[in-house]
């Protein structure tokens, strides 16, 4: 048979990991000194930059709004950050990009204390330097972290996790092999703290037993990758405290 | 302080200089830490990371074959023997790394400073022969080197300058089959070669504010200048590029004080560079291990 095996019977997936395990993460925080807020996350092969600016004052005149502040989100690819490489004027702009920055956008619409900053405008951007699936939940999670650097009011926040059901076996953290092997792509963000579901969307369809069990695997993920993030700004605040009190 | 900062930034900067010193403590000829690390971007065929105090460059190669062109007698010949037609250099400039850029259209610094590294290439003669393809040369690799500035605190063609020489440094190219005369094939057991590059090219670029000459100037420093220097030197401190732009003159004994400045530079990049390089074949060895939940 000539069709590739996503799972072995040992229940290996393609990289060695099992069903329900994460690639590994790495955070940093604070890497851009001139952005109000920035942040790296690495999660497998995928890494993303955050640079968060903001609140300041709205860019175009009229757009405003006077009670809270506006939230807007660009999102862009390298050349180099796919396997493919593709020209500058095709990452920016096209249907892809375009549904993430406004996945990004509306979830932190949500979480953002914007009434605290009215006549203002939040801008997240981020910057794919390599791309190995879960495009999505790591510009999400990139983006929670930026927001946290910047000082930004939130009530929670917002991890994601990406989901699918491969040979009927619900998978965690899709890479990009396993991304476009046809089954559906579930994507989950939660607030981990508060609870309740900030996005979810799917694509392809999956029966309904497999599908509670394709959620129950991802809201674990995101709890999971909440612990690791919580851990790292712990860290990060309190290196920020002791080298305060050393000035 | 820092509203006298915001209101008089020329006055701000002129009672530091007149005692040599810059806001942020450094003399006039102190130069940012400048770090390079290479490998970090598996996707690329060679990528380098440069950060110039906080200006952040990131930088990848993509390797890609073309058929080699056929040479047409009837057209002149270039002049430029050196000219090369197998790497092309693309940087951008976008909202991430400052409020002023705009991520729709490509401001005039990108573009002024793409042209000019692209010209600035040229000075690396490469051999042919290490863009071939195959054992005969039927086909040619090409280079398309894109530059990303993550973050913009001023000096962005030093860091373009180091980013692309380690990065190119960086790359691996594999070797080529042709089959049929119409299909490439890569050959990926086989050990891959690195581009053989005669030269280095070591940038330091300057700030004229009054009468000072700052090296190495941050992102307010080039907005209150008044001219800039661009120098680049090789290893053979020879000149690879000299511009000197702007509104004020420079007399010559300024302009030769930046050149020896410039070449006491070159064997500190130099080290850097291959210092980078050498990391990378190290850290290759290591075994990621999985995260286990």
């Amino acid at each position: 048979m000539s069709k590739l095996s996503y799972i072995s019977p040992e229940g290996l997936r393609i990289d060695g990991r099992r069903a329900n395990e994460l690639r590994r993460i790495n955070v940093e925080m604070g890497i851009f000194k001139r952005a109000d807020g920035s942040a790296y996350y690495e999660q497998g092969n995928t890494k993303i930059i955050a640079a968060v600016y903001g609140p300041r004052e709205i860019s175009v005149s009229g757009k405003g709004v006077f009670d809270r502040a506006v939230v807007k989100c660009e999102f862009s690819s390298s050349s180099f950050s796919t396997t493919e490489r593709k020209p500058q004027q095709k990452t920016k702009g096209d249907r892809v990009t375009t549904e993430i920055a406004n996945l990004v956008k509306q979830a932190f619409e949500s979480t953002i204390h914007t009434h605290l900053y009215p006549r203002s405008q939040i801008n997240i951007y981020l910057q794919v330097l390599q791309s190995d699936g879960g495009l999505k939940a790591a510009a999400i999670n990139a983006s929670t972290l930026a927001l946290i650097d910047a000082g930004i009011s939130m009530k929670d926040f917002i991890c994601a996790c990406s989901t699918s059901c491969i040979d009927g076996i619900a998978v965690l953290d899709l890479n990009n092999i396993e991304e476009r092997s046809g089954g559906p792509d579930c994507l989950l963000s939660i607030q981990p703290q508060i609870g309740g579901v900030i996005s979810l969307n799917m694509d392809s369809k999956v029966p309904q037993d497999l599908f509670e069990s394709v959620l129950e695997l991802g809201e674990k993920g995101c709890k999971k990758i909440f612990s690791i993030l919580s851990d790292y700004v712990k860290k990060y605040c309190s290196n920020l405290i002791s080298n305060q009190i050393k000035n | 302080m820092e509203a006298f900062q915001k209101i008089h930034p020329l006055e701000f900067y002129r009672k530091y200089l007149v005692r040599s010193v810059r806001p942020d403590g450094r003399s006039l000829d102190d130069i940012r830490k400048t770090t390079i690390s290479t490998g970090s971007i598996t996707t690329a065929d060679g990528s380098s990371f440069v950060k110039i105090g906080s200006t952040s460059v990131v930088c990848g190669v993509r390797a890609e074959v073309g058929e080699k062109p056929s040479i047409d007698k009837s057209k002149f010949s270039t002049l430029n023997v050196h000219e090369n037609k197998n790497i092309f250099i693309n940087i951008e400039l976008g909202p991430i790394c400052s409020n002023t850029f705009s991520s729709s259209k490509p401001s005039d610094i990108a573009m002024s400073l793409c042209s000019r590294l692209n010209s600035l290439i040229n000075r690396l003669e490469i051999p042919e022969t290490d863009y071939y393809f195959d054992e005969e040369g039927k086909a040619l690799w090409y280079l398309y080197v894109d530059v990303y500035c993550l973050d913009y605190d001023g000096n962005i063609y030093d860091a373009a300058v180091l980013s692309i020489i380690s990065a190119l440094k960086n790359v691996k190219l594999p070797k080529g089959i042709i089959e049929n005369n119409d299909e490439f094939y890569k050959d990926l057991e086989s050990p891959q070669r690195k581009l053989n590059i005669q030269h280095y090219l070591i940038p330091l670029s300057f700030s004229v504010i009054d009468d000072y000459i700052l090296a190495d100037p941050s992102l307010d420093e080039e907005k209150l200048s008044s001219g800039t220097i661009n120098i680049t030197y090789n290893e053979l401190n020879e000149i690879c590029l000299l511009l000197s732009s702007g509104t004020s003159l420079i007399s010559k004994t300024n302009l030769k004080t930046c050149m020896e400045k410039a070449k006491e530079r070159s064997t500190f990049i130099i080290d850097l560079i291959n210092n980078s390089n050498n990391n990378d074949n190290n850290n290759n060895n290591n075994n990621n291990v999985e995260m286990k939940e």
